[in-house]
């Protein structure tokens, strides 16, 4: 496989790797979240599928279910999963992030679950019940909301999934987030030896592949851009935060007039794999506490000051000249971050960008004009 | 230190007082009887609050997610952040708007809640001064985006404690979030420096329990053709619940609606002259913007508004004979399963279940949906309970875009146009 393939895998919902996958009887869950503990998943030999809205045309049957005041990702995998695009699925797992995307629990139970070709009605539907603060209280209670969802799967597919497999399965998706952070560190160089678009791009790849074979692939990838040179002709250097990007397109508006984006805090992004999970202990222990201390996002109520340090610190590291924030209409939780982070970082002298968009990119040439302005503004 | 730190419940006190003198000098003694009574109990539980913030108890400002009886531990003065915008939306000519101007033009969001955009815009433009900021972490996205901002930019040293309420609804979760409902109270004890007095909580949530029974009284006489309540007690109902809780006007409102309930029933009178011709359940909630529009569902359309969101309180009253941890749970349960948190801030099945038995048992001839532009967790659901109610009553649903507390979004004549419009397929 090239790094071409593995790219190619991004244009897609499904891909060739999940074909083969499903070939020989595996199954695949799909989720909604960066809280929704993948060890646990892999440890079950199962995959699990982040949810994306690649390939949606538009919005028109989920529009028939939902408003217009939901999020248009949301109702992009909506439409998706009405058309059948998300049959390769054998299970979906919600949990409270946002209040669209929860409610992809309701609408899947109610409008697709035995009503779409391929979904039937076994088809399991799990929730997790996430704290929204950082307590002791809300450490157990996420453990046990872990320990149930673990003996759920356990139940539904009748398997067993012990320790070993839990530990093995730790190591196996830590490999993967230190690559990743390898690669980010390229990312973050004078030169960075790779653009934003790619490293989106990776991200999505690394969501929605088995992992051993992505993080061989990621491996290989990586010593190859180790030899590679860096990109110097670029105007600024950008952080990306705010509302999901699961479309490289958009990353490409920004770096076509100049900008470079060589850091992030998105979801696809260094949310994603930042965290390693303890590979000492109790297992469960600690992929508990890997995804309730992790970088958080809006979600969690009282970690604004914390995601703000990060933000500061990625700013130093990565040598950032302006941050850009964009905030899909209708997500609350990004929007409200966005805008506090346009007044902390006023105080501090680094230039931010807040951008409104749908999450299908209809004008284009809009996003490209206030791009171009703010790289003007800030190089 | 500012000598007021309540100035909005100032404005609210002015204009209670102002539209209390209107309504009993302009109406025959006969007419708007609950509006009276709520507006004699509501004043006098303000002005308390007023006197209260003078005598500088501390302000607590908080979620109306809250089981508020919960401070009366404490001697306070409650200020419940999404209950004040839209009061005022209700009773100012000029409603809340320059309220949630102020945190727009801050670069806040503009299709978050109006209902804790206003009190933003208050804070900001410094007209509260609150001394603990607390809030559950649920029901919505915009609880958990705002609450931040109003500690992080305009409060940035004052105490901002939360409890967090779990996505079900079992004993499990109830047993969690009861805990978290007795540490608020205990971390809020240490902040200002009080010890909470679990005698007073008791006492409140007794007259709570009081106000409970007559509520559901006043639930069952509704189930009488004509239902012999106005639509207008829906949004007067929010606002008891909202702005006295734990208190002896609480009980005495609600014991005053049932009698008048009762008369009603007892004579077969609707609250107005003419025929009820159509009844409907409110799954979301009344407009708070205009005071007229309920009067104007049941004059002009002869349109009964039986139950919105914030009227059916089927719940149990909570026990405080067996000791501090399990009234703590029990107002856990009960809070969440409070009007709004119960629809929202969990799977969406209680509220089509709830809905459909409403309509059923309560005769409804459609419902109209009051789609709120900051709501997107009941937004997300219209179609399902259109459904619901479609498949198992055969009975219509209208949903409206609009913002409950802004009338510049859709405005009450396109409101009205639309429900008219509406009733004109009924018929
Ligand atoms: S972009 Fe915002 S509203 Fe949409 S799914 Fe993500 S957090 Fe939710
Ligand atoms: S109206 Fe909806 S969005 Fe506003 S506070 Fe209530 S639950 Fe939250």
């Amino acid at each position: 496989m090239t790094i071409e393939n593995l790219f190619k895998s991004t244009e897609t919902l499904s891909n060739p790797y999940i074909e083969e996958w499903k070939k020989q009887n595996k199954k695949i869950l799909g989720y909604y979240c960066t809280y929704v503990p993948e060890e646990i998943i892999h440890a079950g030999g199962l995959m699990g599928y982040r949810m994306r809205g690649t390939e949606a045309e538009g919005t028109s049957r989920a529009d028939t279910i939902l408003s217009k005041f939901n999020c248009s990702f949301v109702r992009a995998t909506l439409d998706l999963a009405m058309e059948g695009k998300y049959n390769f699925l054998d299970g979906l797992i919600c949990m409270n992030s946002c209040d669209h995307a929860r409610r992809m629990f309701d609408i899947w139970k109610h409008k697709i679950i035995g009503q779409i070709d391929g979904i039937d009605n076994n088809f399991p539907l799990y929730f997790l019940s996430v704290p929204h603060i950082l307590t002791d209280r809300g450490f157990s209670w996420l453990k046990e909301e872990f320990e149930f969802f673990k003996s759920d799967l356990e139940k539904y597919f009748k398997i067993k999934i012990t320790n070993e497999d839990l530990n093995n399965s730790i190591k196996v998706l830590n490999e993967g987030r230190r690559i990743l952070k390898e690669i980010q560190q390229l990312r973050a160089l004078e030169k960075p030896k790779l653009n934003g678009e790619d490293f989106v791009k990776i991200n999505i790849a690394y969501s929605s592949i088995p992992k051993e074979i992505v993080n061989q692939e990621l491996k290989s990838y990586l010593a190859q851009l180790k030899n590679k040179d860096g990109i110097s002709d670029y105007r600024a250097r950008i952080l990306l935060t705010g509302s999901i990007i699961d479309d490289p397109e958009f990353i490409k508006i920004i770096e076509d007039v100049g900008g470079l984006v060589v850091s992030d805090l998105l979801c696809f992004g260094l949310r994603n794999f930042w965290d390693l999970t303890e590979e000492t202990g109790n297992p469960l222990d600690a992929i508990t506490k890997k995804y309730y201390y992790k970088l958080s996002c809006p979600r969690m109520m009282d970690d604004h000051d914390r995601r703000y340090k990060f933000l500061q610190e990625q700013i130093k590291v990565s040598k950032i000249d302006g941050v850009i924030g964009t905030r899909i209409e209708f997500c609350d939780l990004n929007g409200c971050e966005c805008m506090m982070y346009e007044h902390e970082l006023e105080k501090i002298n680094v230039p931010m960008l807040s951008l409104d968009r749908d999450y299908f990119l209809g004008d284009k040439g809009r996003f490209k004009t206030r791009c171009e302005a703010f790289i003007e503004q800030i190089e | 230190m500012p000598t007021n730190k309540i100035i909005p419940y100032e404005m609210l006190y002015e204009a209670l007082c102002t539209t209390k003198e209107l309504v009993e000098g302009g109406m025959a003694s006969g007419e708007l009887l609950v509006l009276k009574s709520f507006l004699k109990h509501i004043t006098t539980a303000v002005k308390k609050y007023i006197d209260d913030a003078e005598q500088g108890y501390p302000i607590i400002a908080h979620h109306f997610a809250f089981p508020t009886e919960i401070f009366h531990c404490f001697e306070f003065v409650p200020v419940v952040v999404e209950g004040i915008p839209y009061i005022l939306s209700a009773l100012l000519p000029e409603g809340a708007e320059s309220f949630y101007d102020i945190a727009d033009s801050f670069g806040h969001p503009y299709h978050t809640c109006t209902s804790q955009k206003g009190t933003m815009g208050m804070t900001m433009d410094g007209l509260f001064h609150f001394d603990i900021i607390s809030s559950p972490t649920s029901p919505c996205d915009n609880t958990v985006a705002s609450y931040p901002i109003i500690k992080e930019f305009y409060n940035k040293d004052i105490p901002f404690i939360l409890a967090d309420m779990p996505y079900y609804r079992d004993d499990r979760s109830y047993k969690y979030y009861g805990k978290e409902l007795k540490i608020t109270i205990e971390e809020i004890g240490k902040k200002i420096g009080q010890e909470p007095d679990y005698e007073k909580l008791r006492k409140a949530v007794d007259l709570n329990n009081e106000a409970l029974k007559y509520i559901t009284e006043i639930n069952e006489l509704k189930k009488a053709v004509p239902n012999p309540i106005e639509s207008m007690l829906c949004p007067l109902m929010t606002a008891v619940l909202a702005f006295i809780p734990g208190q002896v006007e609480r009980v005495l409102f609600f014991k005053e609606v049932l009698e008048i309930a009762k008369k009603r029933v007892k004579n077969g009178e609707r609250a107005h002259e003419g025929e009820e011709k159509i009844r409907t359940v409110w799954p979301y909630m009344s407009i708070f913007f205009d005071i007229g529009f309920c009067e104007w569902l049941d004059r002009q359309l002869g349109m009964t508004m039986l139950f919105d969101i914030f009227n059916y309180l089927f719940f149990d009253p909570v026990d405080t004979s067996k000791g501090v941890d399990k009234i703590f749970q029990g107002l856990a349960k009960q809070s969440m399963n409070y009007p709004m948190v119960r629809q929202s801030a969990t799977f969406s099945d209680d509220l089509l279940d709830d809905f459909v038995f409403l309509s059923k048992e309560y005769k409804a001839d459609c419902a109209i949906f009051t789609a709120h532009i900051g709501c997107k967790q009941s937004v997300s659901v219209i179609q399902l309970l259109r459904e619901a109610l479609r498949d198992e009553l055969g009975i219509p649903l209208l949903s409206i875009d609009l913002d409950i507390g802004d009338a510049r979004y859709m405005s009450i004549q396109t409101i009205k146009k639309e429900i008219s419009n509406f009733v004109k397929t009924l018929m």
